[in-house]
């Protein structure tokens, strides 16, 4: 009980933290640890995919910057090229290419581990940029410590790093172009406030947005989740209602609770009259295996059919038929002798073969046939109750199937 | 995408189920919208608009967001803008008076003379089109203020309007095609005003331009991504709305079948029960007296044989009915008590009030003419009614004893003739 019990309980705990975070909110871009493992860990592989498409278009941008190396720094046009093509991008590939390799192990998609590839790369390569900055002689490299920018921008708005790590990310680049700017001699001081103030409203206009992107995305995931238990209350409402509801939605013959409750009340009448009550029971024959053989619809179709020859072939007044379970039916019929009622069930079992339904795989006959279990008892009987009957019943149900299906017995 | 149930799964079916049990209904948007709005989860909706109708209602929920969003930006771009003249002192110093005349004499007060309309006037296509002018007249001002100096920076200055294009995808998060036709305003202007402009060196134009370009590539995904995200999440609640409206609905309905007889959908027996002991409770505090009038069908035993169950079944709905529409007031329930047996509760009321009542009651069923030929006492259906009253403060008083007067009274009423009201035999005759 308390073992069932658990998975409950912490399904309600997981739900409130759910609604408490999404209520007021979770100002520190963080979920406690439970949840915001599961958040990391969602659909690892396509992360790993945006991760590895995303560092290779990082990687072109990345050797694109040789344009404006041979534009604005020429003098030190061999060191870049062989910073970016000969170091940068074999390390980088290699990398790329082992996560590739390696994407079913979970440390290959392990969110700490991208996360970290993204910021060192991202911090080689601005390093890579500041050490050319910083041996070259060309008057116009100035202009372009606003390449810092791009970086930025790059990190946080389409890599979509984590907002803690674009964080972390933005305000390194930022120290090494500032610090670059500061220290490097011949810097023109017309353009320092120009080129840092550009980084720097870069990084907090492009941190702004990363904020916002993985609010609205562990917003999404809480949704989702949220979704999901209202999903799964609203199936186990709406299962609650059909059963307690009078009506089997498949076959619509009356369902076993209402069946219950009316054999209660004309047992009650019977009882005071005196008089004979006869439940009959029915199965249909081998109607697992019609359902592997036909499909589950076809499956559905059949109890609707047999279904409506039951209900049909009993309609005396004060008859009723009801959906018993999975393929089995019952019928309780007052005021009749158990020898009438064995004729109706045997008029009933021929209905049913001679709607001559294929049944392939029934060794019993090439078509859906039934077996059914006739009791009758008289209500006034001492000891005698409405279940007692209905197991009766179903005995004789019982070895009707014993005696080789497609047949009625009685008790 | 994954692959739980669907809001949609939850549509009403119709069909034979729809019984006493109306299937569960949808409650804040039209089973349409929930179909389209699965659809737009799961295909996704690129061009970032809705259906009309969702759109519509997209726009009207997240207006209040986005308002506060623009007045925030507002004051930060009022800021941001006048604190650039630092760089314009540095870099175009020459036409330093213009550009305090453009930032803070026209700039600054449209600005908020703008706000001040959309706050009054808050329509969301105008508000939108308010947002991409501010952004409008802004690149103008970068565009203008190089185009009239001599200064040689005054090329590179143009990289500014990478400042204009981020502000306004990212923080003020532009809506995507308003952000669009910016960035082509933006893109023409600036080849008219590199006429104007003192010639910079190729070799640093096209860096200047990759800049350029990059920054209006990764912002408009930025900014793409923050719209697709808002709607995202805004289909997210819609859908959870609906689920919510279903749910309850389902819970009442679920509420409702559990306390109610299926058969004449009066309460049932377990449910009086329960009602029986709250009231009594209450009673016990405001020493009132609770009343119990008890309902039996006459003759129904014949009415059966001669009719058929069905007709019996019709017959105990009709006579509930008539219950349910004869006592109707807050404090009364009434409920199948057993068989052919009906029972209410009334509360704060006294014996002579509740045979009143239960007089009514009793003519009202003969009124209905239902005819009952197996009937010694009329030729139609009746009934007849015992009634008890009590007081829980009184000594002695239990829910037990008042059931079983309230049942010795009945029991009088069918032995004295049946169709007629019998009070509890120990009240001190007020028949």
């Amino acid at each position: 009980m308390s073992a069932a019990q658990a998975p409950i309980e912490f399904d309600k705990r997981r739900m409130n933290q759910v609604q408490d975070l999404l209520n007021l909110g979770f100002r520190w871009m963080k979920f406690p640890a439970g949840l915001e493992h599961q958040f990391l860990s969602q659909d690892p592989q396509q992360r790993l995919r945006h991760f590895i498409i995303s560092g290779l278009i990082s990687l072109m941008v990345y050797d694109g910057f040789l344009i404006a190396d041979y534009l604005l720094i020429p003098d030190v046009f061999a060191i870049a090229a062989t910073l970016r093509l000969l170091i940068f991008t074999p390390i980088s590939a290699i990398a790329l290419l082992l996560l590739w390799l390696n994407r079913d192990r979970p440390l290959a998609h392990h969110p700490v581990m991208l996360d970290a590839t993204v910021l060192v790369s991202g911090l080689f390569a601005a390093a890579t940029l500041a050490y050319a900055l910083s041996i070259t002689r060309s008057p116009l490299s100035d202009f372009y410590h606003a390449g810092f920018a791009v970086v930025v921008m790059y990190g946080n708005l389409v890599q979509r790093l984590r907002f803690w790590s674009a964080l972390g990310f933005s305000l390194a680049v930022l120290t090494i172009q500032i610090v670059g700017v500061v220290v490097l001699p011949n810097f023109n001081p017309r353009l320092v406030w120009p080129i840092c103030s550009l980084t720097a409203a870069t990084v907090a206009f492009s941190l702004c947005a990363n904020y916002v992107m993985e609010r609205d995305k562990r917003r999404r995931y809480l949704l989702s989740e949220r979704e999901r238990s209202l999903v799964k209350d609203l199936s186990e409402v709406n299962l609650k209602l059909q059963q307690l509801s009078r009506v089997d939605v498949l076959t619509a013959l009356f369902n076993r609770r209402h069946f219950q409750e009316y054999l209660q009340d004309l047992w009650q009448r019977a009882k005071h009259g005196g008089t004979e009550v006869v439940i009959i029971m029915m199965d249909v024959d081998h109607f697992k295996p019609y359902n592997d053989h036909h499909g589950h619809p076809a499956g559905d179709e059949c109890l609707r059919q047999v279904a409506s020859v039951m209900q049909n072939s009993l309609r005396q007044p004060g008859d009723m038929v009801a959906r018993y379970g999975g393929e089995e039916f019952i019928a309780v019929l007052p005021n009749t002798s158990l020898a009438l009622a064995v004729q109706a069930a045997e008029r009933l079992r021929k209905a049913v073969q001679d709607m001559a339904m294929p049944h392939e795989t029934s060794p019993t006959l090439p078509v859906v046939t039934v077996s059914l279990g006739v009791a009758c008892c008289n209500a006034a009987t001492p000891g005698a109750t409405p279940d007692g009957l209905i197991s009766k019943a179903d005995r004789a149900l019982y070895d009707a199937k014993h005696q080789g299906r497609n047949k009625v017995c009685s008790l | 995408m994954s692959i739980s149930p669907t809001a949609r799964d939850f549509v009403p079916t119709t069909g034979f189920g729809a019984t006493d049990l109306a299937p569960v209904d949808y409650g804040p948007v039209s089973a349409d919208s929930a179909e389209q709005i699965d659809q737009l989860l799961v295909n996704g909706f690129p061009t970032l608009s809705f259906p009309a109708e969702l759109e519509k209602r997209f726009q009207h929920d997240t207006a209040a967001d986005r308002l506060r969003v623009i007045i925030i930006t507002a004051a930060l771009v009022v800021i941001l803008f006048n604190g650039y003249l630092l760089t314009d002192l540095l870099m175009i110093p020459d036409v330093f008076a213009e550009a305090v005349a453009l930032r803070t004499g026209l700039f600054t007060p449209v600005c908020l003379i703008g706000l001040y309309v959309l706050i009054k006037t808050p329509h969301p296509f105008f508000r939108e089109v308010l947002v991409l002018l501010a952004a409008v007249l802004a690149t103008c001002i970068v565009l203008y203020l190089p185009s009239i100096s001599k200064d040689p920076l005054a090329g590179p200055y143009l990289v500014g309007l990478a400042m204009v294009v981020m502000f306004s995808h990212s923080v003020a998060q532009m809506r995507f095609w308003m952000a669009i036709a910016l960035d082509i305003f933006i893109a023409i202007g600036t080849v008219v005003a590199l006429q104007f402009i003192p010639p910079a060196p190729i070799e640093v134009m096209i860096p200047a331009a990759l800049v350029m370009i990059s920054t209006v590539t990764f912002t408009l995904f930025g900014c793409y991504s923050l719209e697709r995200d808002e709607r995202q999440n805004w289909l997210l609640r819609i859908r959870e709305t609906n689920l919510l409206a279903a749910l309850k609905t389902a819970n009442e309905r679920l509420d409702k079948i559990s306390r109610s007889d299926l058969l004449t959908q009066v309460a049932n027996r377990r449910h009086f029960d329960e009602f029986l002991t709250q009231v009594w409770e209450r009673a016990e505090l405001d020493g009132s007296e609770v009343s119990l009038i008890m309902i039996d069908v006459d003759h129904f035993k014949a009415y059966n044989d001669n009719y058929g169950h069905p007709a019996g079944d019709e017959c105990l709905r009709q006579v509930a009915g008539t219950l349910k529409r004869r006592l109707r007031r807050p404090g009364d329930l009434v409920a199948r008590f057993g068989g052919e047996e009906f029972i209410a509760v009334l509360t704060g009321t006294t014996l002579p009030i509740a045979l009143q009542a239960a007089d009514r009651i009793r003519v009202a069923i003969e009124r209905l003419r239902v005819p009952h030929v197996g009937s010694p006492t009329s030729s139609f259906v009746t009934v007849s009614v015992g009634v008890a009253s009590m007081r829980p403060i009184d000594r002695g008083a239990s829910q037990k004893t008042l059931l079983t007067k309230a049942d010795e009274a009945l029991y009088r009423a069918k032995n004295s003739g049946r169709n007629r009201v019998w009070p509890d035999p120990d009240a001190g005759g007020a028949a």
